[in-house]
């Protein structure tokens, strides 16, 4: 059996403790300094920075826990940047005498992290998501483990700024060249912008007609106007002569195509589901998404 | 760091403290003040105007004619699935594939008629000379109401 919820904490990351560390900081990037030995390095030391600024420079031990929930890496003999932020102090460490990037305030000089200890306990780099690491739930897919799969096998993933939620909808209406409210039933509020909207009918996909003299080949019968109260069919116009686009006058409402007979063209059977998601130019912006 | 999950008892916001149930928000706002536009998941407060459910679309193993969803040129079938009964019935979600390839690459190819479905299948027409494949999902009705 594979775990398909996850609820609370969604990274994996690893907590850091100790007198003057502020609860729930995480370790935000790690550099090892390393020494050559005999063609080979060897972890002497390793520089963390925190997710968090110290509300008081850390004193006594600094305690790491690892994401198994068991494993920890005591610390008595560290150096660090104290309540500074910015970028300064820095942290400098290095791999055989070559420089590593510099790290920038807050961090913990860790010199009594060595190799055994980097052996034992790795500060790997899947756990150090590079940020204070996300809280929310995901539900993955039957077969797929929540805890390693890819968002695409995540049934539900609260780190998404919208999902499906349906507002309203209907099932089954003849509406033929009629536009629908979707907000009367209930008396439902406006969104405020105008939503993504499901939809599907009788008449679907090309059609193509001909007289002998005139033909028409629509490439999708289906097509649709949204406003933030209704949902209309409607018929795709070409430039029909104009010479600028702002002599286009776009589709019209209802439908009403040359050579294609109303059984073929009307909207019959609509079902739809109007979503909680922005869908048009002006509201696809951070004040809807971020 | 904001609140993002409410699991149990509500807030004033997310209908009183009367109320049970999981509230998710988007990232950067507070599950127990946020409007309901800023939930991404919502247990609803029980009102007409509240939210219906979750778009969430079933794919469904399908057979046709033979044991694939190729529809044979201008012809009517069922088109059928297994698994689902719920009491409001389905709602399906269909569509023609696109070319990859040559002058039509990425348009819809082919059309169709739904002309009714039930709990278990789908009844279309191809109107088209040439056979036509067509992919479906189906998604729960969410009421015995044309409207909800």
């Amino acid at each position: 059996m594979t775990n398909r919820v996850l609820l609370g904490q969604l990274d994996k990351a690893i907590r850091v403790t100790g007198t003057g560390i502020p609860e729930d900081t995480f370790v935000k990037r790690r550099e090892y300094n390393q020494i050559g030995v005999g063609g080979s390095f060897i972890v002497t030391a390793v520089g963390i920075q925190l997710t968090k600024t110290p509300t008081a420079s850390p004193s006594g031990d600094i305690t790491l826990h690892f994401p198994d929930g068991t494993s920890t890496f005591v610390s008595d003999s560290y150096s660090s940047s104290g309540t500074s932020t910015g970028l300064s102090p820095s942290l400098q460490t290095n791999t055989g005498g070559s420089s590593n990037p510099v790290i920038f305030p807050p961090w913990i000089y860790l010199t009594d992290y060595e190799e055994s200890d980097f052996q034992a306990t790795p500060l790997s780099s899947s756990f150090i998501p590079g940020r204070q690491p996300d809280f929310g739930l995901k539900v993955s897919k039957d077969g797929a483990d929540v805890t390693t799969c890819a968002q695409k096998d995540l049934l539900f993933d609260s780190t998404s700024v919208r999902t499906g939620l349906v507002y309203a909808g209907a099932k089954s209406l003849t509406l033929n060249d009629s536009a629908d409210n979707f907000l009367t039933t209930g008396s439902k509020a406006s969104l405020g912008y105008i939503p993504l909207v499901i939809a599907v009918e009788k008449n679907m996909g090309e059609r193509e007609e001909g007289d002998g003299s005139e033909y028409v080949n629509i490439d999708e019968i289906s097509l649709w106007k949204t406003t933030t109260s209704t949902f209309t069919p409607c018929t795709a116009k070409n430039l029909n002569g104009a010479s600028t686009s702002s002599q286009y006058t776009g589709p019209t409402d209802g439908r009403s195509y040359d050579q294609i007979s109303s059984t073929d063209e009307n909207a019959i059977n609509v079902s739809y589901f109007v979503l909680r998601i922005p869908c048009a130019y002006g509201y696809m912006t951070s004040t809807y998404f971020g | 760091m904001v609140d993002r999950v409410l699991l149990g008892k509500g807030t004033t916001a997310r209908g009183g403290t009367s109320k049970y149930g999981l509230w998710i928000s988007r990232p950067g706002k507070d599950v127990t003040t946020c409007s309901d536009d800023e939930l991404i998941f919502d247990t609803d407060k029980g009102g007409s105007a509240d939210i219906k459910g979750m778009f969430q679309l079933q794919t469904v193993t399908a057979t046709a004619e033979t044991t694939t969803t190729t529809v044979s040129a201008s012809t009517t079938t069922n088109i059928s699935f297994i698994n689902f009964n719920w009491s409001f019935g389905v709602i399906p979600i269909m569509g023609t594939a696109a070319p990859s390839t040559g002058i039509n690459t990425g348009q819809y190819q082919g059309g169709f008629t739904i002309n009714s479905f039930t709990t278990s299948s789908v009844n279309i027409t191809n109107l088209q000379t040439t056979a036509l494949t067509v992919s479906l999902s189906v998604m729960p009705a969410f009421s015995a109401n044309a409207r909800f």
